[in-house]
């Protein structure tokens, strides 16, 4: 076995993770304080995308297509948990018909992206790509962008969630529903804040991975099944397993070829990702649910 | 009196004069399977924009008191379930009797139902060798093992000897890198590594460290579509300088690879933008005119086959039979095998479903496609 091998595709499974990793908690944050099967949040990554490469399309810099696509997303969460998912909620609508209506959503608004935007790829091109090297390891500075990024923004969500009042809040309803709406906490006004964060970091995400691979109309079909992957990977209901999730999943998909066929890369992580459900179906680090 | 019998006469003389307008001439429908949206979908607009022009030039006068009227079906960029789902309506509510296909797997995947029910079927941009040979299908488009030879032997002759290759999971990359791979050991190289991958996938850095490890002399990529642009771009992101070659180039690629593709090498059948062929000018004309661009070679396909399914109509019709019947259709061609052809000439179809059209190198240089080496 080649050890440069084994270093590049060490740092390559911990670039695609971090991502991963971003990805799994945005949808954790939102699944483990809603309990909503958000099937139409990879929609969030495809309407921040394309915002983003209009916006740069329209002559805004780095900063302006950033801001677009990070409001965009946010706004799209909270309009759909308002609009869609809350109404369904008060009529006791079941988890089923929540889930095909986030996947309505999810086809619609792609095929809305297809007719709008036409079936071209749509590149970003507002950050200057150079190829880095690390010892037998090669990288790119939107590589590092992304990494950085990912860690940064989880960071900074580990300490909203465990110093602010509205964070301590999010802990309590995802804990117990029930018992914050007893103690006073407006559940609405939490679920409106997950679905916030989430689609946050879901347009962040979004935004740093068209810095490198342009927007198409159905990629946010891909980061859509990576987050809900990662999140049942590394145990619903731990947003620390999600990220764990991410890094495992990003490692696994990269190393598995120091060993078997590219082909066998998708077989190999589904594999594991269906032994770690049947051995401790929490996933890795969530909770037995009684 | 008078005065209304010259208003009658009058009317009556422009009924005569507008006669033929007012006649409605019958519909010969067509299908064409194509892949409209995913990562090929570069292909099927610009297939399809070929097609549209042919069809609004031939509707003008009309073949045989015949108008054509096309139906447009996407399979997925690949998809056999979508493009059989397609041939069903196409046959069923259409009652298409050819059909215009593209890429290998769903081209395959509906040519059993085709045989059964005698639907003829083109295809001008599948290039899996496993196209050939089968009743009723006829390719327009030179196949794999046609033209990857072409871009092997080149590279050979240039001293290269180890080779990488990686291909998506599809029949034609599937069936290329097969013939790719007996080749070039054929010749005497060495094949060192093997990757298939997902369609469709854009994340090739681990493909690409695993290539970095081999450090083949060159890069054989048999992908369609944009993939090829992401399997480029990772590649050179890892400072791989080995030459990549493969048998695709869709137009919208360097979106993907921005400077990346520099030097990537594909061998394909030649379309000649420049030739001065008036049948051809007028196409680049039109195409020009329409698009802004000038067309490719599977843009002149898919305009080729429009014409080439307009002889046949004319064929059958002049016969007194059907064209709206495939088995009518498909034995029009063998009246006479030679088509005009808009590369310039004739275009021969052969009994194996294949034809001969030139094949030519390129390179890519400033982002365009430039001539290397003309083949045959």
């Amino acid at each position: 076995m080649q050890l440069d091998l084994v270093a590049q595709l060490l740092a390559r499974g911990l670039i695609t993770g971090s991502v991963y990793a971003m990805l799994g908690v945005s949808w954790g944050i939102i699944y483990n304080t809603t309990r909503t099967f958000h099937f139409a949040h990879g929609l969030v990554y495809g309407m921040a995308a394309y915002l983003a490469v209009s916006m740069a399309a329209l002559g805004a810099g780095l900063f302006l297509s950033l801001l677009a696509a990070l409001a965009g997303s946010v706004l799209m969460g909270v309009l759909m948990e308002q609009w869609a998912y809350r109404p369904m909620r008060r009529k006791n609508a079941s988890q089923l018909s929540i889930f095909l209506t986030a996947m309505g959503i999810m086809v619609a608004g792609q095929s809305l992206i297809h007719l709008f935007y036409g079936p071209d790829s749509r590149p970003l091109k507002l950050m200057h790509e150079k190829v880095l090297t690390l010892g037998s390891m090669t990288f790119t500075s939107i590589d590092l962008v992304a990494v950085f990024t990912s860690w940064a923004a989880m960071i900074l969500l580990a300490l909203f969630l465990t110093r602010s009042k509205a964070g301590t809040m999010i802990r309590a309803v995802a804990s117990n529903p029930e018992k914050a709406t007893f103690i006073g906490i407006n559940t609405h006004r939490i679920f409106l804040l997950a679905f916030a964060l989430g689609s946050f970091l879901m347009g962040l995400a979004a935004f740093v991975s068209t810095l490198e691979m342009p927007a198409t109309p159905y990629v946010g079909i891909q980061a859509l099944l990576m987050s809900f992957i990662t999140v049942f990977l590394g145990g619903v209901g731990s947003l620390v397993g999600a990220v764990l999730g991410g890094l495992a999943l990003g490692l696994l998909e990269s190393m598995v070829l120091l060993v078997l066929p590219a082909q066998f890369k998708l077989v190999v992580t589904f594999a594991v990702l269906f032994l770690v459900i049947i051995v401790r179906p929490q996933g890795i680090l969530g909770e037995k649910t009684s | 009196m008078k005065r209304l019998s010259v208003l009658l006469a009058g009317l009556m003389t422009l009924a005569l004069l507008a006669g033929p307008a007012w006649a409605k001439d019958k519909e010969f429908p067509f299908g064409a399977i194509l892949a409209m949206t995913g990562s090929g979908s570069w292909y099927g607009l610009t297939m399809e924009k070929g097609c549209k022009i042919a069809i609004d030039e031939i509707n003008k006068k009309g073949v045989a008191g015949w108008k054509f009227k096309m139906y447009v079906e996407d399979h997925k960029s690949g998809l056999t379930t979508p493009a059989q789902n397609a041939f069903r309506k196409m046959t069923s509510i259409y009652k298409t009797p050819a059909i215009l296909s593209s890429f290998s797997a769903p081209t395959l995947s509906i040519m059993p139902a085709a045989r059964q029910q005698k639907v003829l079927v083109f295809n001008g941009g599948a290039s899996s060798p496993k196209l050939i040979n089968i009743p009723f299908l006829h390719n327009t488009r030179m196949l794999g093992n046609e033209i990857v030879p072409a871009t092997l032997q080149y590279l050979w002759d240039k001293g290269y000897r180890t080779m990488a290759t990686i291909y998506a999971n599809q029949t034609a990359p599937i069936s290329i890198n097969e013939t790719a791979v007996k080749y070039w050991q054929k010749l005497g190289g060495k094949v060192v590594s093997q990757q298939m991958h997902e369609t469709g996938a854009t994340d090739f850095a681990s493909e690409a460290s695993v290539i970095q490890a081999k450090k083949p002399d060159i890069i054989g990529c048999w992908s369609t579509g944009l993939d090829v642009g992401y399997v480029i771009k990772a590649v050179r992101k890892l400072g791989i300088k080995a030459p990549i070659c493969g048998t695709e180039h869709s137009g919208d690629m360097e979106k993907v690879t921005g400077p990346a593709s520099e030097g990537y090498l594909f061998a394909s059948e030649f379309f000649d933008i420049n030739s001065s062929d008036p049948w051809t000018k007028s196409f680049v004309a039109e195409f020009k005119k329409r698009h802004n661009v000038a067309p490719d070679f599977y843009a002149a396909n898919y305009y080729e086959l429009v014409y080439i399914l307009k002889d046949l109509v004319e064929r059958v019709a002049k016969k007194g039979g059907n064209p709206l019947s495939g088995a009518a259709l498909e034995a029009a061609i063998w009246d006479n095998p030679r088509f005009k052809s808009i590369y310039g000439g004739y275009i021969e179809f052969r009994k194996n479903g294949t034809c001969s059209k030139p094949v030519v190198l390129f390179t890519i240089k400033n982002g365009k496609p430039v001539i290397l080496k003309k083949q045959s």
